[in-house]
């Protein structure tokens, strides 16, 4: 199976998002975040990964809607900006696209450099997943 | 798929290891020959092992033209292996040469990453090696001729009495303009197609070589099978307007052509330009064994023996819970222990010697104080200190700047410094000095030094002096070569005028927590210092509080803690209400780190006065903490420079709890401070 052709999709305030697994670095619990002095308005704050210092991005933040109580994983990813996480409620599971069609092509550029570079669907019936890329 | 297939791209990293390894012995032995203008036989056996390993590898990598080139530059080495006596009085006709191949070498070693790499093909330089190697060879066969056989006949070498060559002369029309122009032309022509053995005359861009053209005709040497065609193709050209063919006059042709190649070299030995100390000595190998290992690794082991040292703390809190157990503590201690030897020697890895980057300063200042037409003698004094890698990587560029500083504006020109009493020859030393938790480095010239009026004119020029220049010390005076947008110079010259200023080597070296100091007298020289910490990644530091923050500071760059109380008697307000505190006879900018933050102030306060750059700060903060060795780290990306500039933040700090500080710039406060507000925000 080729790796991007999987994805690894969540749930987000009634909507499905996905990331390409290749991008994926790995899934941790969600450790404690420290706020940053005057820090861009989509983190959520800063964790201690690997002893070393990784933002964590809020999607509430980014797509403007109320922060989630029960954001409980970070999703690790490799960015152009090197690695940082999403927090996120939980994983639903790890799909393929081979079988997918695609509902919209349009990129929309979101704060963070984060983009959805599509729309699709997985499956007869099922809701429209928006693939993330950053 | 890019020039290199994956196989060979997973080795290219190791490739320009080693390429970058040999390069710097190959600088070393050639700065080396340049000092005592020829080269032992150990240098130059050493060489040619160097050129020797570079080929190999090249080949593999099927770098063609670069194998190409090295195998040239092992024939010529090969022919002062046979004769060294051949090289003596002679490297300065050739180093240019050297170093040509040097550069060549160095720049496809660094771009065989790019993921469009194509090899740079260099025929001229190909060409000159050539010639070179000839020229060396044929040196014996005359001195062989005029010593033992004097007027015999030397040899005919065996290139001209090959019988499958054939020498054209094309007759050009008589009006015809800048003969040697078309000639060029003509032979770019033909070497699309065909191979040009040899042109003569040789060198078309050559004052006479239009005349000889005119007079004598434009001959080429090719190969006898390709006579007819070429002759065809120049039957088109409208300026050729005969062509003679001649088997039987080429080894004449040739011959004299030779004869007057071999003549003895009438060059005046040149005055070295540049006279760089090196302590670079082959012959000295160590012993010990040593493998390559990458720095990316090495980084990584870095993290892991920090996590360990996290996990240990960890360990050590939860023992502290449970009931007293020997054998649990005396295990905890083990840990420890061995916890300790792994942290040193994983930090010990990360130590480089500051030789490696000797032979590219070395370069620059021979390349400079030869374009600038100066006399230098440039040395290195402590090459062999150890500093961090991470220094390593950072610091190269601001002390080039720094030396090209000196060559370019520092030193006078040999006429200057004769009418001012100087030895005409300017010299320039880089001293590095362990001092403990800080290594300096220092570069003193014996140049025309730096008046304070002059550069206090030309701040106040541009409109950059922050009170009249009247109240400017000379330090402060000094110090304004560090501002950014400043420079005396009368002249933007190639070398000073770009890329880095004094600002960035500045903004450079307190980012790693180093200060600059500037010391000049008129007339007697400058001195610039870094003084940069051993290991950038830890510093002694005060930790305090800020809101929900911890934050830390350099201790060296703190000199007072005062409580409110203390603080309150020394506060005033000005008018614009900007508040000051009185700290000796200055009156010093303070800044309320709360309203930085945008954080509540809580009843507690303290001040902190620290310095920078010979100018005061200070600011205001919740609480103090205590005194720790702050490790850095870098924050991420999505933290930008203009982040940084509002919160005078520069680097993340781990804490033994693994919660994460804040580490910040004494240089940026100051600048706040000091009423610089940032202009971009």
């Amino acid at each position: 199976m080729n790796a991007d052709k999987e994805v690894l999709v969540f749930e987000l305030d009634d909507k499905l998002y996905a990331f390409p697994i290749s991008q994926m670095k790995e899934v941790i619990a969600l450790p404690p975040c420290n706020i940053a002095p005057m820090m861009p308005p989509y983190l959520l704050g800063v964790i201690n990964y690997k002893n070393s210092v990784l933002p964590v991005y809020s999607l509430e933040k980014i797509f403007g809607i109320e922060q989630s109580k029960k954001n409980s994983l970070c999703l690790i990813v490799n960015s152009r900006l090197g690695l940082l996480g999403y927090a996120i409620d939980a994983v639903l599971g790890i799909r393929s696209l081979e079988k997918a069609t695609q509902i919209e092509e349009r990129v929309s550029v979101l704060p963070g450099e984060l983009r959805i570079v599509s729309t699709v669907q997985l499956a007869m019936q099922e809701k429209p997943v928006h693939i993330l890329n950053n | 798929m890019g020039f290199f297939n994956a196989e060979m791209a997973g080795l290219l990293d190791i490739y320009q290891a080693e390429n970058n390894k040999l390069m710097s012995i190959y600088d070393n032995l050639i700065l080396a020959g340049e000092k005592n203008n020829s080269f032992t036989i150990e240098e130059i056996n050493e060489i040619f092992r160097t050129a020797h390993s570079i080929k190999g590898a090249s080949a593999v990598m099927g770098l063609t033209v670069l194998a190409e080139l090295t195998h040239k530059m092992e024939d010529l080495f090969g022919v002062f292996r046979n004769d060294p006596q051949k090289i003596k009085g002679h490297v300065t006709e050739v180093l240019d040469l050297f170093f040509a191949y040097s550069d060549y070498v160095k720049g496809e070693t660094e771009r065989v990453s790019e993921p469009d790499f194509a090899q740079r093909e260099v025929p001229s330089l190909i060409e000159e090696l050539q010639e070179t190697i000839e020229r060396f060879k044929n040196q014996k066969e005359v001195t062989a001729a005029t010593t033992q056989e004097s007027n015999t006949k030397a040899q005919e070498p065996a290139i001209l009495t090959n019988d499958k060559e054939t020498l054209l002369t094309l007759h050009f029309a008589a009006d015809c303009a800048m003969p040697n122009v078309r000639a060029v032309v003509i032979l770019k022509q033909l070497n699309r197609n065909w191979k040009i053995l040899r042109s003569i005359p040789e060198d078309l861009q050559a004052h006479d070589s239009a005349d000889i053209i005119k007079t004598q005709g434009f001959k080429i040497i090719v190969g006898v099978a390709d006579v007819e065609s070429i002759t065809k193709a120049l039957a088109n050209n409208t300026y050729v307007v005969k062509i003679d063919q001649d088997n039987m006059s080429v080894a004449t042709e040739v011959k004299k052509k030779t004869e007057l190649k071999t003549e003895p070299q009438p060059k005046p030995k040149p005055e070295l330009v540049a006279d760089v100390t090196t302590d670079a000595k082959p012959q000295e190998k160590k012993e010990e064994r040593f493998i390559n290992i990458r720095w990316r690794d090495v980084q990584e082991l870095q993290g892991i023996s920090g996590e360990f040292v996290a996990e240990y703390s960890f360990l050590q809190r939860t023992l502290n819970q449970l009931p007293y157990n020997k054998d649990l503590r005396s295990f905890a201690n083990n840990y420890r222990r061995l916890l300790d030897g792994l942290t040193h020697k994983v930090s010990a890895l990360a130590m480089l010697q500051f030789s490696s980057m000797a032979p590219k300063i070395y370069r620059t200042v021979r390349d400079i104080s030869k374009q600038e037409n100066k006399n230098i003698k440039f040395e290195i004094v402590g090459e062999n200190i150890e500093i961090d890698r991470n220094l390593y990587d950072n610091i190269s560029n601001p002390l080039l700047h720094i030396v090209r500083n000196s060559l370019d504006h520092g030193i006078e020109s040999p006429e200057e410094r004769s009418k001012a009493g100087k030895p005409a020859k300017g010299k320039i030393v880089l001293t590095l000095e362990n001092q403990g938790s800080r290594i300096v480095f220092r570069v003193t010239d014996d140049g025309r030094g730096m008046n304070p009026k002059d550069l206090l004119a030309a701040g106040e020029k541009k409109g950059i002096l922050k009170k009249p220049a009247a109240e400017y010390s000379t330090q402060e005076a000094l110090n304004l070569i560090m501002e950014p947008g400043f420079s005396t110079a009368k002249k933007i010259t190639a070398i000073s005028g770009r890329g880095v200023g004094m600002d960035v080597v500045n903004t450079i070296a307190e980012a790693y927590g180093g200060k600059v100091l500037i010391e000049s007298t008129p007339g007697k020289g400058t001195a610039i210092s870094m003084f940069m910490p051993v290991s950038i990644t830890a510093v002694d530091s005060l930790s305090f509080v800020i809101g929900p923050w911890r934050c830390y500071l350099p201790l060296y760059s703190l000199d007072k803690v005062l409580s409110s109380a203390d603080a309150a008697s020394r506060l005033s307000q000005a008018e614009d209400g900007k508040t000051s505190l009185a700290y000796g006879s200055e009156q010093v900018g303070v800044i309320d780190m709360r309203e930085r933050f945008a954080t509540a102030k809580t009843d507690r306060s303290f001040y902190l006065v620290g310095h920078s750059m010979e100018k005061y700060f200070c600011l205001v903060v919740d609480d103090i903490k205590e005194q720790v060795t702050a490790i850095n780290k870098a924050l991420p990306a999505c933290f930008d420079d203009q982040w940084s500039q509002k919160t005078c933040i520069i680097n993340g700090v781990i804490d033994s709890d693994g919660s994460i500080g804040y580490f910040l710039s004494a240089g940026m406060l100051c600048g706040i401070s000091n009423g610089r507000e940032e202009s971009a925000l």
